[in-house]
């Protein structure tokens, strides 16, 4: 997995390329510092896929956009990350662009 | 080595014989010393025996002149010279001479010497306060009535004279002394006879009485009277000593000496030997024990050299054949004497064909070792050729039933799987019936059967004769278990063989305790069906080799074990890329593999987990597997989260088992013995 990561003006985008899984997953949420983030950008068109290890991460940040008042997207995501979204209710959760 | 065993032999032979002589040598020189202190002993009885009698007889002579003596003193001291010094001097010496002794002493109750046939000695000698031979006197004066004394030292001159007194009952004593030769003259006819017909050691020995010019006067009829005469062809020994004056020579036979020699010599010859044969004889054993042990020594080295020529010659590394996962082959023999008559093998026998067998040669050792290297080179040869199994073994056995002068035989099972399609086409030989083990159950849960068939008869005896094959159908995951009648006859202390139902048993429980048959490339069946088989036969010698060999038909399944970590999840998912050729469905997979086995990491504390992948063309699907040995648990069991929630309130836990439920085709989770197999098929 690979990680771009981007803060401009409070907005946090971050282009995650490869697998999110079990093994990669910590290493997503040790890049989401959100101190002074209003914004976060998941940019998934370079995303393999997606386990529950990282809808979790995906959660936490989700659930502290939320606490903060800021907002979270995630771009472009392939058809199986998308699927793996609506298998587990999450594309009702996340903003997909 | 055998040089120099024979010059061991030598030097050992040689010192014992040397040793012999030795002791020989120094019994002889002790006896000889003990011969002549014998002799030497002979001699002082004897000396000593007549020296008493002639003592006897000189002093009652000389004591009867002392009595004389007296006699005359009594009559003397009346006289009228007696008072006179010189007169009664030269009287005395007159009685002297008719008394034929040469001193007369006539002594004083106060021991004072007052009257002698010696003028100078008038007065001159105290008895009470003398010395020497002079100081037994003194005892007449107060305790004895007659002292006698052999020839000695006089005390006033020191020249030989024998003294004999008696005691004067008013007071003092009176002596009379004579030299040797007057001794001599006194006694010589008491002396005369007297050792006539003396026996001296046993009947040829003799003691004789001269004068000082050697007339022999002990023996005065020598010669003429039955009276004992030495021999005079006899060699003898002959000691003189003076008697009283008398020269005495005792004659004893050498012969006496020397047979209580030959008796002794002869004995201690007789027990020497004995003791050096007992030597010897020990000392060859020890010498055999060596040379044996240097033999077997020997032996025993060529034995393990010809037992690393035949290891070497049997395939040991696993996997046999990296790369080609449809079938995984484990195999282990353990000889029972250095050299075995087992073996087994596996080959490929065509582009997609193993031929595999297992074999056992009648007898043990090297002429067993020998004809199973034949056995093995023969069978390979002609399998490589490609021929159907069939001809393969009828050839084989043509090969080996001729110039089979040890009239040896092998019995083998031989088999050939198609690694395409599982089917597998096999000979037996006058072998054990291998054990099927099918993946599934049958309808009674039984996994395990034996391969009976018509054996036919074993290699190496009948030229001529044709084998006939018969065939299996593997499925993937299937297996076939050869064995030597080693395992199935090793007997107990009861003498109890371990048999082929308990082998079954044994098989069957393991698998149903959930051992996987392979592990990797090994399988610990077979390390635990040879313990179980050491068990049986705890306290009884290994009797046979114990010879195993598990083959299973994978096809286009795989399977691979990790350590129960994440870096374990990490490498089942390359795994997973390295082995599915079905490269559109993997990001599906990875996502099962992920959650299935980061659960199993998470929670299950196994040690460690199995993933078993199969691909099939009919139907199109790919089968996962998930097998680990950690605590029970069915992920099924749970409710789906509920996924309608808000993001606040929805829980994390569960989602994953939903997304494998969702994303797979099939789902299904079982517990085999002591662990979890958790199976997603994804069309």
């Amino acid at each position: 997995m690979k990680i771009e990561k981007k803060l401009e003006n409070g907005c946090l985008t971050l282009k995650v390329e490869g697998r999110l899984d079990t093994n990669t997953s910590p290493e997503l949420e040790g890049e989401l510092k959100l101190d002074g983030v209003t914004e976060i950008l998941f940019d998934f068109a370079d995303l393999e896929y997606i386990s529950s290890a990282g809808l979790r991460v995906l959660m936490g940040a989700q659930k502290a956009m939320m606490v903060s008042g800021g907002k979270m997207s995630i771009v472009s995501p392939n058809e199986m990350v998308k699927s793996v979204f609506d298998i587990t209710g999450m594309s009702s959760i996340f903003t997909i662009v | 080595m055998k040089t120099s065993n024979r010059r061991l032999v030598f030097r050992l032979v040689g010192a014992v014989a040397i040793a012999f002589v030795a002791s020989m040598v120094l019994t002889w020189i002790l006896h000889e010393k003990m011969t002549k202190r014998e002799m030497q002993r002979i001699f002082d009885n004897v000396f000593n025996d007549v020296a008493v009698d002639i003592r006897e007889r000189v002093d009652a002579k000389m004591l009867r002149q002392a009595m004389l003596l007296r006699d005359k003193y009594y009559e003397m001291r009346e006289e009228p010279w007696w008072n006179d010094p010189d007169e009664s001097c030269r009287r005395l010496r007159n009685v002297a001479d008719e008394l034929r002794v040469d001193e007369i002493c006539i002594v004083n109750s106060d021991g004072m010497l007052t009257h002698s046939a010696r003028r100078e000695e008038v007065g001159a000698l105290d008895f009470t306060k003398a010395d020497g031979q002079a100081k037994e006197f003194a005892a007449l004066l107060t305790d004895k009535f007659e002292v006698t004394q052999p020839l000695l030292p006089n005390t006033l001159r020191g020249d030989m004279v024998k003294y004999v007194g008696v005691w004067l009952p008013d007071g003092g004593f009176v002596q009379v002394g004579a030299r040797p030769q007057s001794v001599r003259n006194l006694s010589r006819t008491a002396v005369t006879g007297l050792t006539h017909g003396w026996h001296v050691s046993g009947d040829n020995g003799g003691i004789f009485i001269t004068t000082v010019n050697g007339t022999i006067i002990s023996h005065p009829e020598a010669g003429c009277e039955g009276g004992q005469w030495v021999d005079p062809g006899e060699e003898s020994y002959c000691e003189k000593r003076i008697i009283e004056g008398f020269p005495v020579y005792a004659v004893i036979p050498k012969r006496t000496a020397i047979v209580e020699r030959r008796v002794l010599v002869a004995t201690s010859a007789f027990l020497n030997g004995m003791a050096l044969i007992l030597a010897s004889f020990l000392v060859g054993i020890v010498i055999a024990g060596y040379v044996k042990g240097q033999i077997s020594a020997q032996r025993k080295k060529e034995m393990a050299m010809a037992s690393e020529i035949q290891e070497s010659a049997i395939p040991r590394t696993f996997p046999p054949f990296p790369g080609e996962h449809r079938i995984d082959i484990f195999a282990d023999m353990n000889t029972a004497k250095d050299v075995g008559g087992d073996f087994y093998d596996f080959y490929f026998s065509g582009p997609a064909k193993v031929t595999f067998l297992i074999a056992d040669v009648s007898g043990k050792g090297v002429p067993a070792a020998l004809f199973m290297m034949r056995a093995k080179a023969s069978i390979k040869g002609i399998a490589q050729t490609g021929r159907p199994i069939d001809e393969v073994v009828t050839t084989a056995n043509e090969a080996l039933s001729r110039d089979n002068g040890a009239n040896m035989f092998v019995t083998a099972w031989v088999g050939e799987i198609d690694l395409v399609t599982g089917t597998v086409n096999y000979v037996n030989a006058g072998h054990n019936p291998p054990i099927f083990i099918s993946e599934a159950p049958d309808k009674d849960g039984r996994r395990t059967s034996f391969m009976r068939s018509t054996p036919g008869l074993v290699l190496g005896v009948m030229p001529g004769v044709k084998y006939r094959s018969e065939t299996l159908q593997l499925k993937p995951g299937d297996a076939i278990y050869l064995y030597t009648d080693g395992i199935t006859e090793q007997p107990d202390a009861k003498n109890v063989l371990f048999g082929e139902e308990r082998l079954e048993q044994d098989i069957s429980s393991m698998l149903a305790g959930g051992t996987p048959l392979f592990e990797g490339s090994r399988s610990r069946i077979l390390g635990a069906v040879l313990a179980c088989v050491r068990a049986h036969g705890l306290g009884v010698e290994q009797a046979d080799d114990c010879t195993q060999l598990l083959l299973r038909f994978n096809g286009t399944r795989r399977a691979k074990s990790f350590p129960s970590t994440q870096a374990g999840v990490a490498a089942a998912s390359d795994f997973l890329d390295e082995t599915v050729e079905r490269k559109s469905l993997l990001p599906t997979l990875h996502i099962i593999l992920d959650e299935i086995c980061s659960n199993i990491v998470k929670h299950s504390g196994a040690t460690c987990f199995e993933v078993d992948l199969e691909e099939n063309e009919n139907p199109e699907c790919v089968k996962m597997s998930f097998i680990d040995d950690g605590d029970e648990y069915d992920p099924l069991s749970h409710t789906d989260p509920d996924t309608t929630l808000s993001a606040a309130e929805r829980p994390i836990g569960g989602l994953g088992i939903m997304m494998v439920k969702k994303m797979s085709d099939s789902v299904t989770y079982e517990r085999v013995g002591n662990r979890n197999v958790f199976t997603v098929v994804k069309k």
